[in-house]
C-alpha cells in the first residue's frame, strides 16, 4: 500500500429522500489508524453517511473506495464483510446471554456439532486483555452498564477484524468516568491499526479523541480541518453558518412566589424514596444526576405514567389523585417525554395529526365528526407558533430532523395550556440551532407563568436555564442548589456523590 | 434552473409515481382481474352476476370492517366465526319470543363475546393469538351445547329474511347493508376521536398513553365493536340461509382475515381502512366468483385461496420494509 492512499475514501456521495435532498455530494478521507469525527446538526445528514457506509442505504451519486478499490456496499452484511462495523446508540447485543457469546455471536466456536464453550471464553478473555477492558467473558450482558455493553461491542467489531468502527453518539448515555475509559479503548484499537469514525454532538469530546473533523451542514461538507487547528467556537460557526453567541441569554425575569406544584414524601419502591419539592409558578425547576439515578422516574410518576407508592402530589394547593396520564393532562400537567422515538410523538402519524391529538375536542363539527378545515387550521396555528420546519402538515413525523420532531412533542404538549410542563431531557441529540431554540421557548413559557421541571444530563443547561437545581443520587434527593450556587463541578461532583452533603430535609 | 434542481424534480414525479402505485397496488389487481375475467367468461360482467358477487360476501364484508378495526389496533380476533356462530344459534334458539327479542339476544351474546376477548387483551394485556383462539372454541363449544348438536332452522321473520333476499330497485338490501356497515365503521375511523386514538394506540401504544390515551378502553373497544358487527351479521346471515348448522360458519374466518390484509390493513397496527378493506372484499368476491364460474373444484379453491393469502401477507410484509425504507 503506497503511502497516499487511503483507508475509505468518501467521494462526492449524495442521497436524495422524497422532499430532501439528505446528502448533497460528501467527500472525506480516512486514514489507517485514525479517528475522524464528523459533526453537524441533526438534519445535516450526518445519520444518512452512517447508514450509507453500514450498507442500509445505498447513495445515489458518489464513489466509496476501500484500501484505493471502488465499491459498491450492497447490504449491512456485506459492509461487515467488508470490514466496516457500526456501533449505534442502542446496543445491539443479545442482553440474556454471556458477554463471550455476545462476541462470538453467529460465528462460535464449534467441534464435531458441539460448542466449545471453553476455548470461546478463552478466546473473548484474550480480546478483552488485548483491548485492556475489564470485564469477565461470563458475566450475563443484562447485568452489565451501558457503557460496558459498548465495550463489548467494540470488542465484537474489532474481533471481526473490523477495518472501521463507526461510532455514533457512544457517550449520550455513559458517565463521565465511563467517558475517558471508553476514550482509552478507543485510542487503544486505534494504535493497533483499526480506524474511528466517530459522530457525537460533544464537541468538547472531539478536541479530547479525534484527528481530522469533518462538518456537514444541510447535507454538505463545510470543511474537512485537524482537530488540533480549530477551535470548539469556529466549529459551532461551522455548524450553524453563523455567530450563535451566549447560548442561554440572561436570566432576566422573576419568579412570583405561588407554588404550582409540591411533592410530599413521594416514593416508588426500587426507583426512589422521600422526595420533596415545590415548584413556583414561572420557575425553571432543574433535576440533575446521572442517567439512571430515578430522576426520569419521578418526573413520570408525577405525571401518572407509574405509581406512587406513597407521598402526596399537590397542585395548586390541592391535593390530586393521579393514576393516568389522562388525570395528569386533566390537571394541567404536559410532559415530554425523553424518548422521541417511541413516548413523545407518534412516529407515523403526520404532522398535523400529532399536534392536534389533544385537542380534537375543539374541531368537532356540529354533527359530532372531526372537522377536517377545522382541523388543519389548528394545525397550521401550531405550525407557526413554534415554527416546525415542515414541507407540509401531512409529513410524517419520522420524516423530520430531531429538532423539529421535539418542537412538533412541545407543540403537542402546550396545546391543552397546561400550568406545569415537565421536560425530560428535551435537547437531547438536538442540533446547536434547534437547542437555542427550545430553550427560548422554555423560558417564554416560564415567563408566562407556567411551572417548568427539566431533567436534563446538559449541565450546561440546567445551569443555563434553570432557576433552583435538584441533584438526585440512587433515588435520594441529595442536594438543592439555589440559582447563584450553581456550577459545573459541584453538581457533577454531588450527582457521582464525592462530597459528603447534607440530605436536605424540607 | 440549475441541472440539479430539473434532477431533483424529475426524481421526485417518478417517486411521487411509484409511491402511488405501490400504495394502490391492490386497486390496480382489482381493475386487472375485472377485465380479465370479462375476457375469461361471457356470464361475469352481467348485472345479475355482479350483484350475486356481492351477495355471496356480503357478510363476510360486514365482519371484515370489524376485524379491520381489530387489526388497526394490532390485535386479530381468531375468534370471530365463532361469535357469529354462537349468536347465529342464540337468535334461533330465542324465536319463539318474537324477532325483536331474538334480534335483541343475538346481538347481545356478539357484544358478551366482544367484551370478553376485549377485557383480556386489553385490560389483562394477554397476547390476542392465545385469547381469542381460546374463546373461540370456547363459543364453538357454547353453540354446541345449547344447540345439543342438532341442525336449527329460523322460522321466516319478516323484517329479517328482507335484509337477507330482497331487493329495492332490483338492487340487493343484503348490499345496502353492508355499504351501510361500510359507511359507519370507515367514518368511525376517519372522523372520529376514537377513530384518531384508535389509529395512535395501533401504531404507537406507548406513545399514545403519554398522549393521554387510554389505550386499554380503545383495544377492549375494538373487540367489543367486532363481536356487536358479529352479532348483526349473525342476524343478517341467518335471514339469508336460515338453516344454522353448529361449526358451519369456522370457514367463514380464513377468508374475513384474508379480505382485510388483501386490501392493506397492515398487521403491525395502525395503517389501514375500509376503504382498503373494501378493495380486497372485491378482489376476494371477484376471485371466488371466478371460481365458481368456471367451475373450478372445492379444494383448488381452497389451494388458491390459501395462496391468495399467502401472497396477501407477503405484499403487508413489503409494505412494513418499504415504510421502514422511509423512515
Amino acid at each position: 500500500m503506497s503511502s497516499n492512499e487511503y483507508l475509505l475514501e468518501m467521494i462526492d456521495i449524495s442521497k436524495y429522500f422524497p422532499g430532501v435532498q439528505a446528502l448533497d455530494g460528501v467527500s472525506f478521507k480516512l486514514e489507517k489508524g485514525q479517528v475522524f469525527a464528523i459533526v453537524g446538526e441533526n438534519g445535516a445528514g450526518k445519520s444518512t453517511l452512517i447508514k450509507i457506509l453500514s450498507g442500509s442505504y445505498t447513495n445515489d451519486h458518489g464513489e466509496i473506495k476501500i484500501e484505493g478499490k471502488k465499491i459498491n456496499i450492497r447490504n449491512p452484511f456485506h459492509a461487515m464483510q467488508l470490514g466496516i462495523n457500526t456501533i449505534y446508540q442502542e446496543t445491539s447485543l443479545v442482553p440474556e446471554i454471556s458477554v463471550a457469546e455476545n462476541i462470538f455471536l453467529g460465528r462460535q466456536p464449534i467441534k464435531g456439532g458441539k460448542l466449545r464453550w471453553k476455548q470461546m471464553f478463552d478466546d473473548s478473555q484474550k480480546i478483552l486483555d488485548d483491548l485492556s477492558i475489564n470485564l469477565n467473558p461470563r458475566s450475563i450482558v443484562i447485568d452489565l452498564s451501558t457503557a460496558q455493553q459498548q465495550l463489548i461491542e467494540i470488542a465484537k467489531a474489532f474481533s471481526r477484524e473490523a477495518k472501521i468502527i463507526i461510532m455514533d453518539e457512544p457517550t449520550s448515555a455513559i458517565a463521565e468516568d465511563d467517558t475517558e475509559n471508553l476514550f482509552n479503548i478507543i485510542r487503544g484499537i486505534v494504535k493497533k491499526g483499526t480506524s474511528v469514525i466517530y459522530i457525537s454532538h460533544r464537541l468538547k469530546e472531539i478536541f479530547r479523541i479525534a484527528e481530522m473533523v469533518t462538518i456537514l451542514r444541510d447535507g454538505k461538507t463545510v470543511t474537512t480541518i485537524k482537530v488540533s487547528e480549530t477551535s470548539e467556537m469556529d466549529i459551532v460557526k461551522y455548524m450553524v453558518g453563523r455567530d450563535i453567541g451566549d447560548i442561554f441569554g440572561e436570566k432576566t425575569y422573576e419568579v412570583s412566589g405561588e407554588l404550582i406544584l409540591e411533592a410530599k414524601n413521594i416514593a416508588r419502591r426500587g426507583f426512589f424514596k422521600n422526595i420533596s419539592f415545590n415548584l413556583k409558578r414561572g420557575e425553571i425547576l432543574g433535576l440533575s444526576g446521572l442517567v439512571g439515578a430515578g430522576r426520569s422516574e419521578i418526573v413520570r410518576s408525577i405525571f401518572g405514567l407509574d405509581k406512587l407508592d406513597s407521598g402526596e402530589i399537590l397542585v395548586e394547593g390541592q391535593r390530586v389523585n393521579i393514576k393516568n396520564s389522562t388525570d395528569g393532562i386533566n390537571k394541567g400537567i404536559a410532559f415530554v417525554s425523553e424518548d422521541r422515538r417511541t413516548e413523545s410523538i407518534i412516529q407515523g402519524f403526520t404532522v398535523r395529526e400529532n399536534v392536534t391529538i389533544l385537542l380534537l375536542k375543539e374541531v368537532i363539527s356540529k354533527i359530532g365528526l372531526i372537522s377536517t378545515k377545522k382541523e388543519a387550521r389548528l394545525a397550521k396555528k401550531y405550525i407557526d407558533e413554534f415554527s416546525i420546519k415542515t414541507p407540509s402538515m401531512e409529513q410524517l413525523v419520522m420524516n423530520l430532523s430531531g429538532g423539529n420532531q421535539q418542537k412538533v412533542a412541545l407543540a403537542k404538549c402546550l396545546s391543552t395550556s397546561p400550568k406545569i410542563l415537565i421536560l425530560d431531557e428535551p435537547t437531547k441529540g438536538i442540533d446547536v440551532g434547534a437547542k437555542k431554540e427550545i430553550h427560548t421557548l422554555v423560558k417564554e413559557l416560564a415567563n408566562s407563568g407556567i411551572g417548568v421541571i427539566m431533567v436534563s444530563s446538559e449541565l450546561p443547561e440546567i445551569i443555563g436555564m434553570c432557576h433552583r437545581v435538584l441533584v438526585i443520587r440512587e433515588g435520594k434527593l441529595i442536594k438543592e442548589f439555589r440559582k447563584e450556587e450553581l456550577n459545573e463541578e459541584d453538581l457533577m461532583q454531588v450527582a457521582v456523590g464525592n462530597i459528603q452533603s447534607e440530605v436536605k430535609n424540607l | 434552473m440549475s441541472d440539479a434542481d430539473t434532477t431533483i424534480k424529475s426524481t421526485s414525479v417518478k417517486r411521487g409515481f411509484i409511491k402511488f402505485f405501490y400504495s394502490q397496488a391492490m386497486l390496480f389487481i382489482l381493475i386487472i382481474l375485472f377485465v380479465i375475467m370479462i375476457f375469461v367468461s361471457d356470464n361475469f360482467f352481467t348485472l345479475n352476476n355482479i350483484y350475486n358477487l356481492f351477495r355471496h360476501v356480503a357478510i363476510l364484508g360486514v365482519m371484515a370492517c370489524g376485524m379491520t378495526l381489530v387489526i388497526i389496533g394490532k390485535g386479530i380476533d381468531l375468534s370471530a366465526a365463532a361469535i357469529l356462530g354462537l349468536s347465529a344459534v342464540s337468535f334461533v334458539m330465542i324465536q319463539q319470543y318474537g324477532y325483536a327479542v331474538s334480534v335483541a339476544v343475538a346481538i347481545a351474546v356478539g357484544v358478551v363475546c366482544g367484551f370478553i376477548n376485549g377485557y383480556f387483551i386489553g385490560k389483562v394485556k394477554a397476547n390476542f393469538i392465545i385469547v381469542t383462539l381460546a374463546t373461540g372454541i370456547l363459543f364453538t363449544a357454547t353453540s354446541l351445547i345449547i344447540s345439543e348438536g342438532r341442525n336449527l332452522t329460523a322460522r321466516p321473520l319478516l323484517v329479517f329474511s328482507y335484509i337477507g333476499s330482497s331487493s329495492v330497485f332490483g338492487f340487493p338490501v343484503i348490499i345496502i347493508f353492508l355499504i351501510i356497515i361500510m359507511i359507519i365503521t370507515g367514518i368511525l375511523l376517519q372522523k372520529t376521536i376514537a377513530g384518531r386514538r384508535l389509529y395512535a394506540a395501533g401504531l404507537n401504544d406507548k406513545a399514545a398513553l403519554v398522549s393521554g390515551i387510554n389505550t386499554s378502553n380503545i383495544i377492549m373497544g375494538t373487540y367489543v365493536l367486532n363481536g356487536l358487527i358479529c352479532g348483526i351479521a349473525a342476524v343478517v346471515m341467518t335471514s339469508r340461509i336460515p338453516r344454522i348448522r353448529v361449526g358451519q360458519t369456522a370457514p367463514y374466518l380464513f377468508d374475513v382475515i384474508t379480505i382485510v390484509v388483501l386490501g392493506g390493513t397492515a398487521l403491525t397496527g395502525g395503517m389501514g381502512g375500509i376503504y382498503k378493506t373494501a378493495i380486497g372484499l372485491a378482489i376476494f368476491g371477484i376471485v371466488n366468483n371466478s371460481m365458481a364460474i368456471l367451475s373450478i373444484p372445492y379444494e383448488y379453491q381452497q389451494l388458491i385461496k390459501g395462496i391468495i393469502l399467502i401472497l396477501a401477507v407477503l405484499y403487508d410484509e413489503f409494505n412494513r420494509r418499504k415504510r421502514l425504507l422511509y423512515q
